[in-house]
């Protein structure tokens, strides 16, 4: 609670600190390198492999780095109480404790309202769509029907998540006592393997990464809230707002990534589906 | 003659060199139980365990306080400021001090010469919510303990700062930290814990002070298993009672402020913090024992009796406020109570020994969330200025005001209490909060149901305010306005005078029977420390923390614009009355 207020009061105070400078396009290419920040122990995107931190998010930065010439120095963000936040400590601002930000940071919603209210960072370069979903044991659940099937069974989420708060609320709180809280999806998915759960609401992607990891072939179904937003977003890249140049540039090399087959290629090695950002329709 | 001195001093430093802590004098038990009593030496947060925050020295009175002068002043260095939220120590001839960035600093009491330093290793991963403050350390036998932002608490030995022990309060990659003063309770070092996010789960602990060891430990929520000598201890509440599902496998609750300790019922009281997730509609029940003061046997970590704040707390209103022992006089009859000014605008008046309720009073001119407590106890609740649920069908929705805001009508911030006045003096606040549902909010890369909040001061002409309270009635016998908000600790003297600082930065100084302003010195930051006063040679002393920070210059919002020109520091002051 204290840290979502922080967050939010920072975003809507007249603090209007220019905070710290960032570098720009002309000395980012002239110093070969771009930092790149990522989400810490965020799999499938980003995690630590032995001392490595490996993971889609981290090939996509490296996909991008290469393309422009440059090396990709990846540094590993503690993810704060909202994506505000974490704009503000890694993007323009700089955490207090830490107060150097990375040039550019990956998995940001591109989301016209959430761009609006984060006007001190540039987002853009959208490279994926992701979705709200559930995976069934089939064993438990022979055939998912829908969310009214976990009134016999038990369903994991990651507590404090959007299928959290829409699990607990929904049928006024009757699923409330079917609803398991683990620290993190992926450990939500383990709960469905040791069957503790019959189901697990969550993102599709950590959902897909964590099946993948395992090498289970569960059934994963897009997941929409009935009558509510329909469940999906999609995600870019944040540089500091004074920044476009550098956004225009990767924005170009993230589009022939995509076209040619680069950025699928990423997902589809890490065993998930590549969902584009817009599909054409 | 000469020749002697020098003679005798160097055989002195030698044998200092052989035997360093045995020479050096050490905190014992007694110099604990004395320390609300003892005018030579400041040994405990709170100025006594009990944590009335005063003292019988009086030569510093209305009448000779315009010559209170500085003696000296202390730099912390480094480019580290922030809020500098601790209240010094003072013994044989040292001053134990904390910093900003769990930072701990020794200085000679009469020249203000550094002893030594102390800076923790902070990891580069922790992601501390609100600020990175420290309130203070805790004096014991020769080791001088406090806790680290990445939730570990380290004991030095006082004379060289050199680290005896350092355990692991919790694990700071699951969200947990540390900045209270730890409180010395026989011999064990009895701390709570740090925790923002969702998914803590609050506990108190014990430690053998000089060793590290865990003796006790019991968790804050109801469902979860107490350990006493590495044994099960019984589990705390009923599992069930007043949480629904599994939440109370991460029902919060976090004592962030630490503790008081009363010797005359032997009880430890402990404040925990709101109940999460924030969202109430989600969490039907009281959802013990969030928002509540403990009242904890020291000897097995026992919950002797509990008292909730607020019930089902929907406001983030912490209970983590100090709860304070005192003798009340009410009706002819003296009754063993406590008090406590909590974060909801109501100030408590309890029977310590049972924590059987007495009284709640505002002691904030306007409260939204309650009209009142009954004679149980229990608040009356306004039921349409509770936050509503966060929905998510796309739509900002409806603006609810509340008062007092999340940050309080107190904060953290210690009130104190004078025996010869027989009133508390309460730093408060007079703000409150819109609440709304955000439309759309993300979390990690996904999308997840946010609320907005924004604070607003009450009146434009102060947020701060110093508030006398006779606890016997709660009536406000006198009040004093600050603009900028109050954010540092109080101190009461027999000398009839109050302390307390501003983020203006003053240390100021007031009639405690009249509140009249009797003195006021500019510290160059603000004040968010707690001062303390002893005596030296027959003087006596008063020392304050300066450097501006916590959670206030954090938020936005209306607050935000009265306080963002003031600079921040990292200063150890120190007063003197002179002789002559």
């Amino acid at each position: 609670m204290r840290i979502r207020i922080f967050l939010l009061a920072f975003l809507l105070g007249v603090i209007s600190l220019s905070g710290a400078k960032a570098a720009t396009y002309d000395e980012i290419m002239q110093r070969g390198n771009m930092v790149v920040a990522v989400y810490r122990d965020f799999p499938p995107f980003s995690y630590r492999q032995g001392e490595n931190v490996v993971g889609i998010d981290v090939e996509v930065a490296k996909a991008v780095c290469q393309r422009m010439g440059l090396k990709a120095i990846i540094r590993e963000q503690t993810a704060g109480e909202t994506v505000s936040d974490d704009l503000r400590n890694v993007v323009w601002k700089g955490h207090y404790l830490e107060h150097n930000t990375a040039d550019m940071m990956l998995h940001i919603p591109v989301d016209r309202d959430f761009m609006l209210s984060n006007s001190e960072a540039a987002i853009f370069a959208p490279y994926f769509r992701d979705r709200l979903a559930v995976v069934t044991d089939p064993e438990q659940i022979s055939s998912y029907q829908g969310l009214d099937d976990f009134f016999d069974h038990k369903v994991g989420v990651e507590m404090g998540s959007l299928a959290d708060q829409y699990l607990l609320t929904i049928h006024d709180g009757k699923l409330i006592d079917h609803v398991v809280h683990y620290r993190g999806l992926t450990k939500a998915v383990d709960g469905l393997f040791k069957k503790d759960v019959a189901g697990v609401m969550g993102v599709r992607s950590e959902i897909e990464g964590a099946l993948s990891a395992q090498d289970r072939k569960y059934r994963v179904v897009p997941m929409t809230l009935p009558g509510l937003f329909n469940g999906e977003w999609v995600l870019g890249m944040a540089v500091k707002s004074s920044n476009r140049q550098l956004a225009n540039a990767v924005e170009d090399v993230v589009a022939a990534l995509i076209a040619d087959g680069t950025i699928p290629a990423i997902f589809k090695s890490a065993g998930l589906a590549y969902i584009p950002a817009y599909e054409k329709q | 003659m000469k020749f002697n001195t020098l003679l005798a001093g160097a055989v002195s430093v030698f044998a200092l060199l052989a035997s360093q802590t045995v020479n050096a004098k050490s905190v014992t038990d007694e110099d604990i139980s004395n320390s609300a009593k003892a005018t030579d030496q400041v040994v405990t947060n709170g100025l006594g365990t009990q944590g009335q925050r005063y003292s019988t020295l009086d030569k510093i009175n209305p009448a000779t306080i315009s010559k209170l002068q500085p003696v000296w002043a202390f730099s912390f260095g480094g480019e580290k400021m922030r809020g500098q939220e601790a209240q010094p120590l003072v013994q044989d001839g040292t001053i134990y001090v904390t910093g900003s960035y769990s930072r701990m600093f020794a200085v000679d009491v009469h020249t203000g010469q550094k002893k030594w330093q102390y800076e923790a290793r902070l990891p580069d991963d922790i992601l501390p919510c609100c600020d990175v403050v420290n309130r203070g350390a805790a004096l014991y036998d020769n080791l001088v303990i406090f806790g680290t932002l990445d939730a570990k608490l380290i004991a030095l030995d006082k004379e060289t700062g050199k680290v005896v022990w350092k355990k692991d309060i919790e694990d700071y990659t699951g969200g947990y930290s540390y900045t209270a003063a730890p409180l010395i309770v026989k011999g064990k070092v009895i701390t709570g814990v740090s925790g923002g996010e969702f998914g803590i789960v609050g506990k108190v602990e014990a430690r053998d002070a000089k060793t590290g060891e865990l003796i006790w430990s019991r968790p804050t929520v109801e469902g979860h298993m107490g350990m006493l000598n590495g044994k099960d201890n019984g589990i705390t509440g009923v599992t069930n009672a007043s949480w629904p599902g599994d939440l109370w496998k991460s029902g919060g609750a976090a004592p962030w402020l630490g503790g008081t300790y009363d010797p005359e019922t032997n009880l430890i009281y402990m404040g925990t913090g709101q109940p999460g997730p924030w969202n109430s509609h989600i969490r039907p029940g009281d959802n013990l024992y969030s928002s509540s003061t403990l009242a904890i046997d020291p000897e097995t970590g026992k919950i002797v009796w509990s008292y909730q704040t607020t019930p089902h707390d929907g406001w983030d209103f912490d209970g983590v406020n100090e709860f304070v022992s005192f003798d009340l006089n009410k009706d002819g009859k003296t009754i063993k109570a406590g008090a406590t000014a909590s974060r909801n605008g109501f100030f408590f008046v309890l029977d310590r020994t049972n924590g059987k309720f007495i009284s709640a009073t505002p002691f904030v001119s306007k409260i939204t969330w309650a009209k009142g407590y009954t004679k149980d106890g229990r608040p009356e609740y306004i039921d349409d200025n509770r936050p509503g649920a966060p929905t998510a069908d796309g739509q900002k929705g409806k603006v609810v005001f509340s008062a007092p805001s999340f940050l309080g009508g107190k904060n953290w911030m210690p009130m104190a209490y004078s025996q010869d006045t027989k009133l508390f003096y309460v730093p408060s606040n007079e703000w409150g909060m819109d609440i709304w549902n955000e439309p759309v909010s993300y979390k990690r890369g996904a999308a997840y149901l946010g609320a907005g909040f924004t604070i607003k001061p009450l009146y434009d002409d102060h947020i701060g305010v110093l508030r006398a309270i006779d606890p016997s009635t709660g009536k406000i016998v006198w009040e004093y306005n600050n603009k900028a908000p109050l954010w540092g600790g109080v101190l009461a003297t027999k000398g009839n005078v109050v302390f307390t600082g501003t983020p203006e930065g003053y240390l100021k100084a007031f009639n405690a029977k009249t509140g009249a302003e009797v003195w006021k010195f500019n510290t160059g930051s603000g004040v968010v420390g707690s001062p303390i006063t002893w005596e030296e040679n027959g003087e006596q002393y008063v020392a304050v923390l300066s450097g501006w920070g916590g959670a206030v210059p954090l938020w936005g919002g209306e607050v935000a614009k009265q306080v963002k020109d003031i600079n921040q520091g990292g200063m150890l002051w120190v007063f003197k009355l002179p002789k002559s």
